[in-house]
């Protein structure tokens, strides 16, 4: 989770088949379930973020989006400058905490799905050797 | 009285409870708040965030602990974090492993998750808030 600026952005890959030596399909079910996983893991994020947000006029809840940034690579942000402000409140203003929650949330599950994935995998007509 | 159903607030009171009574922290600041400092609070101060607060089940209903984080930073009036460096470090050394009780409630685990530093600037003046992302496991 970036700082740097206002925006609250979170970023996820699923998967890294440069440390496993199986074949080629098995890589390639690999990587599309590992994006399969990482879309599902931003698309819960976003939606369990914005279930959290705190609404006044509705602007912030609008700007928590997921971009697609590559082969099972997503990243989810707050685009509203304060959007820190209300994640974690200022000196004088306690925070509404949506983002953490929301992503560790969508984390949990995520977790979940790649471990499914892994199990289940070998067994959806998906050779070792071809 | 008992925290059962209300284990976010035994977090808030245990911590705001063990920073006070650690005497690193007292040479510094007594003034310890939660979720927000009134505007008369004088720098450096204190203030304790809920972050998360999830229940981990048995079987069945059985609650067993809430893991909850918390952010407890210390701010104050400056254009670095250096001048809070003492009291961030003040706040680790007494939360950071520590375990704990209070009257209706226990601790079983205390441990710092991330380092936290935020900034905030108004009017042209600077605003440095230096601590930690702490893990705390609660029964009530």
């Amino acid at each position: 989770m970036s700082l740097a600026t206002g925006n609250l952005t979170w970023e996820r890959r699923a998967g890294n088949r440069g440390h496993l030596g199986f074949g080629p399909p098995l890589v390639r079910h690999i990587d599309t379930q590992a994006n399969a996983v990482a879309k599902q893991w931003a698309y819960d994020g976003v939606y369990s973020s914005k279930a959290l947000a705190h609404v006044i006029t509705g602007k912030m809840k609008a700007s928590i989006r997921q971009k697609r940034l590559g082969p099972a690579k997503y990243k989810t942000t707050a685009g509203a400058f304060y959007s820190i402000y209300e994640e974690f409140g200022t000196r004088y203003r306690e925070g509404h905490p949506f983002f953490t929650p929301g992503h560790k949330k969508a984390t949990k599950a995520a977790v979940g799905r790649w471990r499914k994935m892994l199990k289940t995998g070998p067994v959806q007509g998906v050779k070792f050797n071809p | 009285m008992t925290y059962v159903g209300a284990e976010v607030v035994l977090g808030y009171d245990w911590l705001q409870a063990t920073l006070l009574a650690d005497s690193g922290v007292n040479a510094i600041t007594t003034d310890i708040f939660q979720d927000r400092a009134p505007s008369t609070a004088a720098y450096p101060f204190i203030v304790i965030q809920n972050q998360l607060a999830t229940d981990v089940m048995g079987v069945g209903t059985a609650r067993i602990i809430t893991d909850t984080s918390f952010i407890v930073k210390s701010i104050a009036q400056s254009e670095t974090y250096t001048s809070l460096i003492p009291l961030s470090e003040a706040i680790d050394l007494a939360l950071h492993g520590t375990t704990g009780s209070l009257s209706g409630g226990s601790v079983f685990a205390c441990v710092r998750e991330e380092s936290f530093r935020f900034s905030e600037t108004e009017d042209g003046d600077h605003f440095k808030h230096l601590g930690g992302v702490y893990k705390l496991q609660l029964q009530g």
